[in-house]
């Protein structure tokens, strides 16, 4: 195998498991290839899609982010409240402007905990967890149903008369744009040099504290974003809106490759992370999976996450220093036979 | 003759030691001998590999091939606390102490009872048995107080007292102690030195100072690209045969690849007028168009918090910084560096991206410059072109931009950090410790890089530890001691012996 090819494959190895994982279950159930299939398999975590992307960001930079489920329920929940407590009948725009505002608001306030009083970010965004899946059950209380058709058909609707759901094509139209921001920006770069190395982010000029408020406030907004998928989805929001699902935010991005510690991830891998929490869900919806057996299948899932994350970097460096050792082993042989 | 009563006089015999890392051979068959109350000097460049010995012996890393026999025992060394068992202890360069902790506290570490038993702390022993020690050395320090109101050169001293007067110790390794004491201190470690040979205790001395090892040490071992390259008694050496020795070349060659060109003071560029912050005392001086201004200083003397308070990154109290007749106090390191101000930390750790591509490192400080027409995509053709050529200047070793650096040379990531300052247009560079930890031919071309930028008007403010460095490459040298300018030096006045005599504190 040349170099290339192995970098290539390790650098892509979500995909290659994908691939594999996706094979298995086509031999099990061969109308898993439909292309109906193929897009419910998508269409059943584009929700989960959204905050995986905004807890990639939020780790590239270094940082966690433990509040991007409360950040969806909290803003879907104002909302909500806004259409049928409030202000019955505002216009559905006026709706998503609220909605991405409150994200990007929490999003916000995350960021200068962090940023500026240095806050610690898993707990300052753990206290934001509990504190506006709190607030959710003060505002709205209960399951509500009341809102505009338009406003639902983010998540639950369909492009045209096709049977592609306007989620999947929001997610994946939202990853190219944040595959652009993190490679071909400033911004970008600074988030990786960032998570990367905080002080030698600092001896390049970059102003770390800003940084990390914007980091935060995307995360809101992807994360607002997530809320109007959910509520779509679903028809209503539910006072426990994503919250089983805080923990498959950091199986996806660290699936896709996201270093824990920070500073390295791409958006191909992160959708490929993604693209796997699906596959799992259909395949486990196939097989009559009990419901009981998810949590422990979760928890197996987090936990080769990890292993593959921690070896990714180590099996790279293998490879890129395997030429340079055979070197080292002919000088080797030579000090022997001296 | 059975090679253990051959081996028996020695403190340490270490034979055929090999040490193989991915990429380089760092230790290449060596044979290490101590002898039983003898202190051997341990010369090398930067890399040369003598830490690498030193960290096999106090088993912070493995051998890869070899025997080690301590006192004629074969022994196995696998981690500290098997070397610390069999006598071994370790003097760093850098003095950590634990900060919060008291100097009696720091001291008592490494006594055994404490380390290891869960009996009560007996306080007043403890103190009593710090300040025993203190006393022994004239040193009047209260061993009370928490070590983090130390300064640097006291830390170092304390650290050495605890490894040398620890219970057990039977060789102790100095790491460059002298770097960061004075000579009056610096004497007081040696009187400890000969008073404990004398009952038999063998030390390793690592210096970079010749000096220093001609007035301590009994002989000397030369390491160079992994290898025992001079081995004898200190009285059959010149301190210029150790030179060149050490260096691996003709030293005259050395002196001439510095390009001599004279250099007239002409517009300043850079305007310092008494400067002052908790690590600084009123710092006033000039920088001139075209000039290389060494800072040289004991460490902990405030070279790199000079460095950092003019970028911006330390906060200054007072004083006026005017940059090409612009006050730049008052901003910060992003608009320095619009200004043309550029840092090179000391510490490659605080300087290089590791897990990112050579792409983001070289252009970090100067992404707004590679912007497309429409000022909001980072144009990567435009990135390449640059690259392609700093590879050309800098002569970078390197396959690719998009390469992580992690993979790159220390020479080379060093290269890359000038670069970066490079293509962000620096006009004046602060750079600390520009070749700290890099082959000597990489130095060179380092030098030469720096030479070639001056020459067409940038200008360097230049720390090093480096002696002979400093003196080689500097227009000026200016001197620190605690946080303030001893003295500054013109071209035709640096003198070594002079440079030192500003290092103690001595005023002009």
């Amino acid at each position: 195998m040349s170099k290339k090819f192995s970098l290539a494959i390790i650098d892509n190895m979500i995909w290659v498991i994908n691939l594999i994982l996706f094979i298995i279950f086509l031999l099990i159930e061969p109308k898993l290839i439909l292309p109906k299939n193929i897009v419910s398999m998508i269409y059943s975590v584009s929700m989960l899609g959204f905050l995986i992307f905004a807890q990639a960001i939020v780790l590239i930079s270094g940082n966690f982010d433990m509040s991007v489920g409360a950040i969806a329920g909290f803003s879907a929940t104002v909302v909500a409240a806004f259409y049928e407590f409030w202000f019955p009948g505002t216009p559905w725009l006026i709706l998503v402007i609220i909605s991405l505002a409150t994200g990007t608001l929490i999003g916000i306030y995350n960021g200068f905990m962090v940023g500026k009083l240095n806050i610690n970010p898993f707990l300052q965004t753990l206290a934001s967890h509990v504190l506006f899946y709190g607030l959710m059950l003060i505002i709205g209380g209960r399951t509500m149903f009341k809102l505009p058709r338009q406003y639902l058909s983010f998540g639950g609707g369909f492009v045209g008369d096709s049977i592609l759901p306007v989620s999947v094509v929001a997610l994946i139209i939202a990853a190219i744009i944040i595959h652009i921001i993190l490679t071909r920006t400033t911004l970008g770069r600074q988030i990786f040099a960032i998570g990367s190395n905080r002080i030698a982010a600092k001896t390049c000029g970059i102003n770390v504290e800003n940084t990390l408020v914007k980091v935060f406030a995307i995360s809101g907004f992807i994360s607002a974003v997530a809320g109007i998928m959910y509520t779509g989805y679903m028809s209503c929001v539910t006072m426990d809106m994503a919250q089983p699902d805080l923990f498959l935010t950091f199986a996806g991005a660290i699936l896709g490759g996201v270093a824990i510690a920070g500073g390295s991830g791409k958006i191909s891998g992160v959708f490929g992370g993604i693209v796997f929490l699906g596959i799992m869900e259909i395949g486990l919806t196939m097989l009559k999976t009990r419901a009981t057996w998810r949590e422990p299948i979760t928890g197996i899932i987090l936990a080769i996450a990890v292993v593959l994350n921690t070896y990714q970097g180590r099996l790279k460096g293998h490879v890129l220093a395997k030429e340079s050792e055979r070197r080292i082993e002919k000088e080797r042989a030579e000090i022997e036979a001296i | 003759m059975s090679p253990i009563s051959n081996n028996s006089d020695y403190a340490i015999y270490a034979k055929d030691l090999v040490k193989m890392y991915p990429g380089t051979l760092a230790l290449n068959r060596v044979d290490f001998k101590l002898k039983k109350g003898q202190v051997i000097g341990l010369l090398g460049k930067n890399g040369s590999g003598k830490s690498t010995l030193i960290n096999i012996l106090a088993g912070m890393i493995k051998k890869t091939a070899g025997d080690i026999y301590y006192f004629g025992k074969k022994v196995d060394i696998n981690n500290v606390q098997d070397s610390e068992n069999l006598g071994f202890r370790f003097v760093s360069q850098e003095p950590y102490l634990m900060d919060d902790l008291s100097i009696a506290e720091n001291i008592a570490l490494r006594e055994k009872e404490l380390k290891y038993n869960f009996k009560s702390v007996n306080w007043e022993e403890i103190n009593k048995t710090a300040s025993k020690k203190l006393k022994r050395l004239n040193i009047a320090l209260d061993p009370t107080i928490p070590s983090r109101y130390l300064k640097v050169s006291e830390k170092q001293l304390i650290l050495t007292i605890r490894e040398v007067l620890s219970t057990g110790a039977r060789i102790v390794a100095l790491d460059e102690v002298g770097a960061a004491l004075s000579k009056y201190e610096l004497e007081t470690i040696f009187d400890l030195i000969r008073e404990e040979k004398k009952r038999g205790m063998s030390f390793i001395y690592i210096s970079h100072e010749i000096d220093e090892v001609f007035e301590i040490c009994d002989s000397v071992i030369v390491i160079r690209d992994g290898e025992i390259v001079l081995e004898g008694d200190i009285s059959d050496l010149t301190s210029m045969q150790l030179k060149e020795v050490i260096a691996g070349r003709d030293l005259k060659d050395e002196s001439e690849a510095v390009s001599k060109k004279e250099f007239r003071p002409s517009d300043v560029v850079l305007k310092v007028r008494d400067l002052s912050n908790e690590k600084l005392r009123d710092i006033s001086f000039d920088v001139h168009k075209g000039e290389i201004l060494g800072v040289y200083g004991l460490r902990g003397a405030g070279r790199t918090e000079l460095l950092t308070t003019l970028f911006g990154l330390m906060p200054a109290d007072s004083g006026t910084v005017e940059f090409r007749g612009k006050d730049v106090l008052k901003l910060t390191p992003a608009e320095r560096l619009n200004e043309g101000i550029s840092f090179v930390p000391e510490d490659r750790s605080e300087g290089v991206f590791d897990c990112r591509p050579i792409r983001d490192n070289l252009f970090m400080s100067s992404l707004e410059k590679n912007l497309c027409k429409n000022n909001l995509l980072i144009d990567f053709k435009q990135e390449e072109k640059k690259y392609y050529q700093i590879k050309d200047e800098f002569d970078v070793m390197a396959e690719s931009i998009e390469n992580e650096i992690a993979y790159l040379s220390g020479g080379n990531k060093q290269k890359i950090m000038f670069a970066r300052c490079r293509v962000a247009e620096a006009l004046l560079y602060l750079i600390d410790e520009g070749t700290k930890g890099i082959d000597i031919g990489a130095k060179f071309e380092i030098y030469d890089l720096m030479n070639e930028l001056a020459s067409n008007g940038d200008s360097f403010i230049y720390t090093s530890s480096d002696l002979d460095e400093i003196c080689r490459i500097s227009h000026r040298i200016m001197i620190l001691y605690n946080g303030a300018i001893t003295a500054i030096l013109d071209r035709d006045e640096i003198r070594k012996d002079l440079v030192l005599h500003y290092a103690d504190g001595n005023k002009s």
